[in-house]
């Protein structure tokens, strides 16, 4: 399992055995055609990376406020314990893209103050405002990944994408729904 | 030759050697995602067979079998959808799907499991590895309109994970980071 300081930290392509043709780590990134940058060209790109990274973030951020003050107040009774989960690794995604953002030399873009989720809903309602919430993040995720210039970068996010995916089984489990309706993520073909 | 015109021509051969290097990373890159692409779909045929096998193995229930027949189709678009993409910077997808004794997980082979937990945790398995593939994919892909796609992909596998992991009373949510490992 990948914990987030060493999954941030050590950068994403490292340790890994390589699965895929001509795929032997970061090294020959020229080779597979990927030009290199001059300093100006690469701060340029990690700007742009930063903007991305933000808007994610903004997404991310939400949903984590979604868990605490919507969901687990309608989910009250520990009927329901996964909300607990969902919570966390939305925290932990936040965590990952500030210090992402940290990373490329740049501040995360102020959260703002509260979120407004309108009034106590019931469970139903509250887990489809974490489904609506989710694919809005993983639409976020698949605006930002053909533009993300870092590699290491595409991988975190593609991670992320992918565990907030994997939320929506739980969430249309819990609804009584399909609960992997397409074959896509976000409904992207 | 004047000292303009010798400029000019300096200039203009610089330029067409930008010019033929960034042609030159073009077609490298291009070749590189060509060879992703084709794994990518040899590894989505194979999955379709797996789940198609497990559509119909007897020691799943019912409504076990129908998951798999379900996710096999979604394996077969996957396999459509990257077939196109792969047509579409040149290259030609790979045809066939693989024999069920050559579709494995380490070193068991999808002809071997019979039991419940067997079946559903080479599946497991089999995503894992699929999973993994998508997270190096990213890392790997110069074109930035495949991601994409791939990146609705990896989102759809992990899907089929978190299914497997329930079935096989595991959390279907282990990580906050699914890479497949």
């Amino acid at each position: 399992m990948v914990d987030r300081r060493g999954f941030i930290v050590v950068g994403a392509a490292a340790g890994a055995t390589a699965l895929l043709p001509g795929c032997g780590g970061g090294d020959d990134r020229d080779e597979e055609g990927i030009a290199t940058e001059t300093g100006e060209e690469s701060s340029s790109a990690a700007a742009a990376d930063v903007g991305l990274l933000n808007r994610v973030l903004e997404a991310e951020r939400e949903l984590a406020a979604a868990y605490a003050d919507a969901v687990a107040p309608a989910m009250r009774g520990g009927r329901w314990t996964a909300v607990e989960r969902l919570l966390t690794q939305e925290r932990d995604h936040v965590d990952a893209l500030v210090e992402a953002i940290g990373q490329l030399g740049a501040a995360p873009a102020r959260r703002p103050g509260r979120y407004d989720f309108g009034a106590a809903r019931t469970a139903a309602g509250a887990l489809a405002l974490a489904v609506h919430l989710e694919n809005r993040a993983i639409a976020a995720y698949l605006d930002a990944l053909p533009r993300l210039t870092s590699p290491d970068l595409r991988g975190t996010a593609a991670s992320m994408l992918t565990s907030d995916a994997e939320h929506l089984v739980v969430l249309r489990r819990e609804l009584g729904e399909d609960p992997v309706p397409s074959a896509f993520a976000g409904g992207a073909g | 030759m004047t000292a303009t015109t010798r400029r000019g021509a300096l200039a203009a051969a610089g330029a067409a050697a930008l010019a033929l290097r960034a042609g030159d990373a073009a077609a490298r890159a291009s070749n590189g995602d060509r060879a992703v692409l084709g794994r990518l779909i040899e590894v989505e045929r194979s999955a379709a067979v797996a789940y198609e096998q497990a559509a119909g193995a007897a020691s799943l229930s019912s409504r076990e079998r129908a998951v798999a027949r379900d996710f096999g189709a979604q394996e077969r678009e996957h396999v459509a959808v990257l077939g196109r993409a792969l047509e579409g910077i040149g290259g030609r997808p790979p045809s066939g799907d693989p024999a069920p004794a050559d579709v494995r997980v380490g070193a068991k082979a999808l002809a071997e499991v019979r039991e419940r937990a067997d079946v559903l945790g080479f599946l497991l398995g089999f995503e894992l590895e699929t999973v993994r593939l998508y997270y190096e994919a990213h890392q790997r892909l110069g074109r930035g309109a495949l991601l994409r796609t791939t990146g609705a992909i990896m989102g759809n596998e992990g899907q089929h994970l978190a299914v497997l992991r329930q079935a096989l009373g595991r959390d279907p949510i282990p990580t906050a980071f699914e890479t497949g490992r």
